[in-house]
């Protein structure tokens, strides 16, 4: 397949720039020397909230409307908490989880 | 180098996550019609999961410049979020802070939340290198995928699920470490919520617009629990 190298350089080049630019505008919008006390209290707290989100967020091709109904994704992160509390270690855990779910998604 | 031993082990989760979505955008990108040359520039300079993904179907359907500029910013919304937590922190440090504000990806961001460096560390410089070392293992990855996609014989799919794995670690051992239970349970609630009315695609720009308007409203609440001041 012929590439159009002027036109992919522009997609590619406006994906950096509007991707930094997402990244970026906190830093911008609160740049001033004070950080208002609602972003230091945000800065303490909102990572808790935005971290479970992620994890729905990862887990957002999950089908629940036909077989196997999403087991192979709930078991695999009941793995992952299983694995944690007996292990106490990120590492087991993550194996543990990870296996469980390569293999439940291909046998189920 | 302690710093850089100690960001080694820290970012080990985010290795085969990375290594594999990125060979999975390589894959793509050679499809396509792409040398490695692209995937390596679209790894050093986009480095954005799935915005890579979605931008090799761009390229392929010829997609305007405004619609990838949009799609762009929609896929990578939720970032806007992310450095509210660093405010300061990255402030202070220097010359590396445009390349942490730069490297901020999803996995970066939830290991520099949850990392706990301990005595004896240069904080600022070992959080540099897990942000570098997570580019590396991204770069490495989409130019594996673009050289050697094709000869690569396993099948592993579903790897992909050890970010997953990890969010999970992070959000138990906060949970754990938290003295308010209510941030995680806000996002709990509100995430599934949006999920069930709004779908799949679109549940996580609303959720993380409600959640930080929630946490706002119940920030009285949550500071008590915490004890934290109101003095600077």
């Amino acid at each position: 397949m012929k590439i159009d190298t002027a036109y992919s350089f522009c997609v590619i080049l406006i994906c950096a720039v509007v991707t930094l630019f997402t990244r970026a505008l906190p830093f911008i919008v609160f740049s001033r020397e004070k950080t208002p006390e609602y972003i230091k209290y945000l800065s303490a707290v909102l990572p808790r909230t935005i971290m479970v989100i992620l994890v729905l967020y990862c887990l957002r091709g999950t089908v629940f409307s036909e077989r196997p109904y999403g087991a192979g994704e709930i078991l695999s992160c009941l793995a992952v908490w299983g694995a944690h509390e007996v292990s106490r270690n990120m590492y087991v855990s993550i194996i543990a989880g990870t296996v469980c779910y390569m293999l439940l998604t291909r046998l189920l | 180098m302690k710093e850089l031993r100690f960001a080694l082990k820290k970012t080990v989760p985010v290795l085969f996550a990375y290594l594999f979505i990125g060979i999975s955008f390589g894959m793509m990108m050679y499809t396509a019609g792409y040398s490695w040359i692209w995937s390596f520039l679209s790894a050093l300079f986009v480095y954005a999961g799935s915005l890579q993904i979605v931008m090799v179907s761009l390229l392929k359907a010829g997609a305007g410049l405004m619609t990838c500029a949009l799609t762009a910013f929609f896929i990578n919304a939720r970032h806007l979020f992310y450095g509210i937590a660093f405010i300061e922190r990255f402030r202070a440090m220097g010359w590396r802070s445009p390349y942490m504000v730069f490297s901020l990806t999803d996995e970066t961001y939830s290991i520099l939340v949850s990392a706990d460096y301990g005595e004896g560390l240069n904080r600022d410089r070992a959080a540099f290198f897990i942000a570098l070392t997570n580019h590396i293992y991204w770069i490495i990855g989409c130019l594996t995928g673009s050289l050697a996609g094709r000869i690569l014989p396993w099948d592993m799919e579903g790897i992909e699920f050890s970010a997953a794995a990890f969010f999970i670690v992070v959000v138990i051992e906060q949970w754990e470490k938290s003295a308010s239970k209510l941030p995680a349970c806000v996002g709990l609630i509100v995430g599934a919520l949006f999920f069930l009315i709004l779908g799949p695609d679109r549940f996580l720009i609303p959720s993380l617009v409600s959640s930080v308007l929630i946490l706002m409203l119940l920030g009285d609440r949550i500071r008590i629990k915490e004890g934290m001041t109101d003095e600077n």
